[in-house]
């Protein structure tokens, strides 16, 4: 009977041993791909949440603001910083890369599509992604592990109208923001290098910014901030509001913001290149 | 603290999107300055972009803002011109190349001056006329103060030669090269071309040498042909000449003498006819008295009729008697 109960409960002891490893592989693997579904139906299941609290105007509407300033005016200062110096130092470097004969305005030329098509959004993603998504999961994560989230419920605020929405706007609404702000600063502190430090003229570099422009080039890089602030915001604040228990756990929440808001960002990149690129063809 | 929040992002959003709109305009329409539309029409194939310049005699003076495919075979190129920048009448376009990328722009070119008056440049009448390439359309002529319009098409000029054009003529150039080196070598290699101007050029050297000898020779003769004349020269009595010069030199003196003398007896022999002209004296007036002519008419008349009576009555004149 014992045997018998076995066998029912660990059916893979009665196979031979080389068949046992076969069973536990797929079980693992089956394992796996039910978490990671699980996953995906965990996060699939707080976006629909969010949206279902967007409906919840008085709760977040007063509180976006604050976040507003958190993700935009706040941000400013380090993605100003960062898009200046990638501006300047990819136009310096573009100088040095011509060769001889070629025109002096493919500077300004090349300076304007690598910062508006490219580096803009994607590094003052990244860069804000440390920032501010780290920001929300550490502040909705203090609050899962000290339980203040559970008093919300109790006070019958919707906690995710209360924390998430107000980030979730800030993010999909500040982000294209700052990212103009330091396409500007990019091209600008890049037209200032080559102008100060290279034989390049501002004429030449002018010259350079308008050929073969065409605005959907804007609205692509808005696109895709759009959508990057909107990864940073969800992944943040899904991070911190499935903290673990304990400080540790915080932290844990945290890193992998930062890692997953990255990867995604990149993800992200890649799709909207794949579909809208053919599309900024002068 | 929250109404502050509030007015900080309303700051921000504000300056961000004003960055946003005015950054694309910018870029899209190279610059602010305000422009006007002008309208070209090219062969396909030109490699044009949105956004490159328009150059007005090597100035840049607008951009160009779009390209269309025409399916005719054209391509429909919309530029914006500054507007303070105003293209002449009689001006035409062309796509020109820049730089080593392939890089366009758009040239137009503009109207030949017009002409000082005429009296200045007009060429003479028996000047040649220059030669005119009959198979390109004249230059036209700007009209002073003419200028085309805002939304006018500017015609298409004579394209630049691209590199392709001119390899391929560079090509027919290397091929006859090669054809006049293969017929020189041909004519002087293997046919023995330059065996036969070597041998030309041996005997042009022997005729030199000969013709040296002979002028050699002559150079002799010459010089002995000199010496013989300097010797008849040296024989010559210069006394006797002396004395020839002195003769002739007295002969030109009375010839002189009788040349005055002469002069004076013209002149008298010309106041004489004066006076015979003028009626003065006996022989001018019986020069110029018509009287004294009738009267020796009638004279010579009454003469010719007494000399007929006489014939005809001898008697009645002549009456001899011999005792």
């Amino acid at each position: 009977m014992s045997e018998h109960v076995y066998r029912r409960s660990r059916p893979t002891a009665a196979l031979p041993v080389h068949q046992r490893w076969v069973v536990m592989f797929f079980r693992q693997m089956t394992r796996w791909v039910v978490a990671l579904f699980g996953e995906i139906g965990e996060r699939v299941y707080f976006g629909v949440e969010i949206f279902r609290a967007f409906t919840q105007v008085r709760t977040w509407v007063p509180l976006t603001v604050r976040q507003m300033r958190n993700v935009g005016v706040d941000s400013l200062p380090l993605a100003g910083t960062v898009a200046a110096f990638i501006g300047a130092v990819s136009g310096y470097q573009t100088v040095y890369q011509l060769f001889p004969g070629a025109q002096l305005s493919a500077v300004g030329w090349i300076v304007r599509q690598s910062i508006v098509l490219e580096l803009g959004p994607l590094i003052t993603a990244l860069t804000l992604a440390g920032r501010v998504g780290a920001r929300m999961t550490a502040e909705i994560g203090t609050m899962r592990v000290t339980e203040q989230i559970d008093a919300l419920e109790t006070l019958a605020y919707d906690p995710i109208a209360y924390l998430v929405v107000p980030r979730f706007v800030a993010g999909v609404t500040m982000l294209p923001l700052v990212t103009t702000i330091a396409i500007a600063t990019g091209i600008a502190a890049g037209g200032l290098m080559v102008v100060a430090f290279t034989q390049v003229t501002l004429t030449d570099f002018t010259t350079g910014l308008h050929i073969t422009f065409i605005p959907f080039q804007v609205y692509y890089a808005l696109i895709k901030a759009t959508l990057f602030g909107a990864a940073i915001a969800f992944i943040g604040s899904y991070e911190g509001y499935y903290a673990e228990a304990g400080a540790e756990g915080v932290g844990e929440s945290t890193a992998r913001t930062v890692v997953i808001s990255s990867v995604v960002i990149l993800v992200l990149d890649a799709l909207t290149a794949l579909y809208l690129a053919p599309q900024l063809k002068p | 603290m929250k109404r502050r929040d509030e007015v900080v992002v309303g700051i921000f959003v504000t300056i961000a999107v004003i960055i946003g709109i005015a950054g694309t305009l910018y870029l899209a329409r190279r610059g602010f300055t305000k422009s006007y539309p002008m309208y070209a029409r090219f062969d396909w194939g030109q490699n044009l972009k949105v956004g490159q310049p328009v150059n007005l005699a090597g100035v840049q003076v607008g951009f160009v803002h779009s390209v269309d495919l025409d399916p005719a075979g054209y391509l429909d190129v919309k530029m914006y011109i500054d507007r303070d920048r105003r293209i002449p009448e009689g001006s035409t376009v062309t796509v020109q190349s820049e730089g080593l990328f392939g890089d366009k722009s758009i040239a137009i070119k503009p109207c030949r001056r017009a002409l000082p008056p005429a009296s200045a440049t007009e060429p003479p009448a028996n000047a040649p006329k220059p030669k005119e390439d009959l198979t390109l359309p004249p230059e036209p002529v700007c009209r002073p103060g003419a200028f085309l319009p805002a939304g006018d098409t500017i015609p298409a000029g004579r394209p630049a030669p691209t590199l392709d054009q001119i390899m391929t003529r560079v090509d027919s150039m290397s091929a006859a090269l090669g054809d006049v080196t293969y017929a020189v070598r041909l004519e002087f290699v293997q046919n023995g071309g330059i065996a036969e101007l070597r041998q030309t050029i041996a005997n042009t050297n022997h005729l030199v040498t000969q013709l040296s000898g002979v002028a050699k020779v002559q150079s002799l003769a010459l010089s002995a042909t000199l010496a013989s004349l300097k010797r008849t020269l040296d024989a010559i009595d210069s006394a006797s000449v002396d004395s020839t010069m002195r003769n002739m030199s007295a002969a030109s003196k009375n010839l002189s003498a009788l040349t005055r003398e002469l002069d004076t007896a013209t002149v008298h022999v010309n106041a004489i006819l004066d006076k015979l002209n003028n009626g003065q004296g006996t022989a001018g007036l019986m020069l110029n008295d018509p009287g004294v002519y009738n009267n020796l008419r009638q004279l010579l008349a009454r003469l010719d009729s007494l000399t007929a009576d006489i014939k005809a009555n001898p008697k009645k004149y002549i009456n001899v008697k011999v005792f």
